[in-house]
């Protein structure tokens, strides 16, 4: 089977599972009254798990969509969308805002995810000055300051949880154990056109990720605008984690996995393997989140730890199979 | 024309580079030879704008390498280096070799007629056309080495720097992928500038030699006054026998 006609399989199946989600759940729906206004019907269907399983969807594709750009940036096959501290510097945030959000009006006024997005954006910030220290921006010395902020910030997390009392600890293990679920229809609005943005722009360097891929000096050597195309993604993927880490917490696995999968399954080259990662991404997210609706129902699993418990296993098998990641 | 011009690059106070000039011209065969260290590798990511001289400048028709677009820049000059990484892009060789064709390439990518025309006749020129579909992990180095000349060749620049290329492979491959660079040069008149340690194969290339020793421009000459002058006892500080054998003039150390 050709790269393109596998991608669309791939399409085909992404929107089955889409589609089926929000049908399956403890509530069993009456679908003579999903669209009468009147029955709880109504509002499960439209109010409760549509909004959930586009959650779902956006973010599973952001996060493997950004893994596959940091992977390709930094010719790393372990780099994650967390790699570089956004989704760290995020927490941090929301832990600062759950210890300190109980003594100012002001604080607990701005509310968690404005906490966890000035983290995401702080460390970003840092970053990429710290990169750019040595005068012109390079993708190692852009990893190594990333790792090392990412270090920081968790120091800081542990340092804020030692002295945190139990209630407070509790919800920021909480926080970060990523889960849909905290995701609400205000965020949706403001993450369905960062994706979109998101995806048009990494997509419109599919050519430079291709030779990037393979080495700086190479890309630089075929004409590509190295120290632009990296800060371009670096920023874009970066602020597009910030945003769904600042709603939904880290979310482990999808973004490390998921392109790994379809290189190994689809194609290599960007321009395929872009579009499928993204739908794979989110498909796989949305049918996490469908088990973790389900498994112990009616009591509710985080997204975060299903996506692991499900896709490890399923990618070991992969590179038995194929004998290479 | 590359002219390079009273280049100088340190590295905390040490001078990598020492005030190097030199130009080459169209259609020769450049070696760069010197021991280890001596600052060759430096020497070429300048020339390619990889590393910025402190002073100096290098000229690629009257022009400076930095004022170029970066594509154009690519249209006249393209780079083979030792090693890539195939570690996260394990692309198919049809699609490497097509990443040569980048600075020609409109903002979708798009690879028409033309476009495939030229691909396959740089996979044919390296003889690899056979392994199109392969993946680039699944081969040897020496058809690695060719994947690699390709997509350099595909992008069409009449200069071609390689780095080492041939050092890793074994003997008969190391001879024909030699073999490959002097058929570039003489009939499809690439101007070819090699950094290698095969000194032996660059007096059979009847290689123009430029010597670099402690960041110095210790030599630039033809390889018939390399003998006569003792160039290669001075530049590695160790004694060669100079042999003529079979009609070949080589060397090997005493």
């Amino acid at each position: 089977m050709s790269s393109k006609a596998k991608l669309f399989l791939l399409f085909f199946i992404s929107f089955i599972i889409i589609c089926l989600s929000p049908f399956i759940g403890w509530h069993k729906l009456d679908y003579g009254n999903i669209l009468n206004k009147e029955m709880i019907d109504n509002y499960v269907f439209f109010g409760s798990r549509l909004p959930r399983v586009i959650a779902g969807f956006l973010t599973g594709s952001i996060l493997a969509l950004s893994g596959l750009v940091f992977q390709s940036v930094f010719k790393n096959p372990i780099a994650t969308p967390y790699t570089l501290g956004v989704a760290s510097g995020a927490s941090l945030g929301a832990a600062l805002f759950i210890v300190s959000g109980t003594y100012s009006v002001t604080i607990a006024f701005l509310g968690s995810s404005f906490f966890a997005m000035a983290g995401g954006v702080l460390s970003i910030l840092l970053v990429y000055s710290i990169a750019s220290f040595t005068g012109k921006i390079y993708s190692n010395t852009l990893l190594l300051a990333g790792v090392a902020i990412n270090f920081f910030s968790s120091a800081l997390i542990m340092f804020l949880q030692y002295f945190a009392d139990p209630a407070s600890n509790y919800k920021i293990t909480r926080y970060m154990i990523g889960s849909t679920s905290n995701i609400t229809i205000d965020n949706i609005f403001f993450i369905l056109p960062v994706s979109l943005i998101f995806f048009i722009t990494v997509y419109s360097f599919h050519k430079e990720l291709d030779i990037l891929a393979t080495g700086s000096n190479i890309a630089h050597s075929r004409g590509v605008n190295v120290t632009r195309t990296i800060t371009i993604l670096y920023f874009t993927v970066s602020f597009a984690i910030a945003i769904i880490t600042s709603a939904a917490g880290p979310i482990g696995f999808v973004g490390m996995m998921i392109p790994h999968i379809i290189r190994i399954t689809i194609s290599s080259i960007n321009k395929i393997l872009i579009p499928a990662t993204f739908f794979a991404g989110g498909a796989f997210l949305v049918m996490c989140d469908t088990f973790a609706r389900i498994i112990i129902a009616p009591i509710e699993l985080p997204v975060a730890i299903i996506t692991s418990l499900l896709g490890a296993p399923f990618f070991i098998f992969l590179i038995i199979k194929g004998g290479k990641i | 024309m590359i002219k390079v011009e009273n280049i100088t690059y340190s590295i905390k106070n040490h001078k990598i580079i020492d005030n190097i000039s030199f130009q080459i011209e169209h259609g020769e065969m450049i070696s760069v030879i010197g021991p280890n260290g001596a600052g060759k590798s430096t020497l070429v990511n300048i020339i390619m704008d990889i590393l910025k001289a402190d002073s100096g400048s290098v000229y690629l028709y009257n022009k400076k390498i930095k004022e170029y677009n970066k594509k154009d820049r690519a249209k006249l000059i393209s780079f083979v280096p030792q090693e890539y990484n195939f570690t996260v892009a394990d692309l198919t060789v049809e699609e490497f070799v097509s990443t040569g064709r980048y600075p020609y390439l409109d903002y979708f990518g798009t690879i028409d007629k033309e476009q495939m025309d030229k691909i396959t006749y740089y996979m044919t020129l390296t003889d690899i056309y056979h392994l199109k579909n392969r993946h680039i992990s699944s081969l040897s180095g020496g058809e690695k080495q060719r994947v690699s000349i390709a997509a350099a060749l595909a992008q069409e620049a009449e200069f071609i720097i390689f780095d080492e290329v041939s050092s890793n492979l074994d003997p008969k491959t190391k001879y024909d992928i030699n073999n490959l660079l002097i058929k570039l040069n003489t009939e499809k008149k690439y101007t070819i500038i090699s950094v290698t340690h095969d000194l032996n194969y660059s007096l059979e290339a009847k290689s123009k030699f430029l010597c670099i020793k402690e960041g110095r421009l210790h030599a630039f000459l033809p390889h018939s006054e390399m003998f006569e002058k003792k160039i290669f006892d001075s530049l590695f500080n160790m004694e060669f026998s100079y042999i003529k054998y079979d009609n070949k003039e080589v060397i090997i150390p005493k």
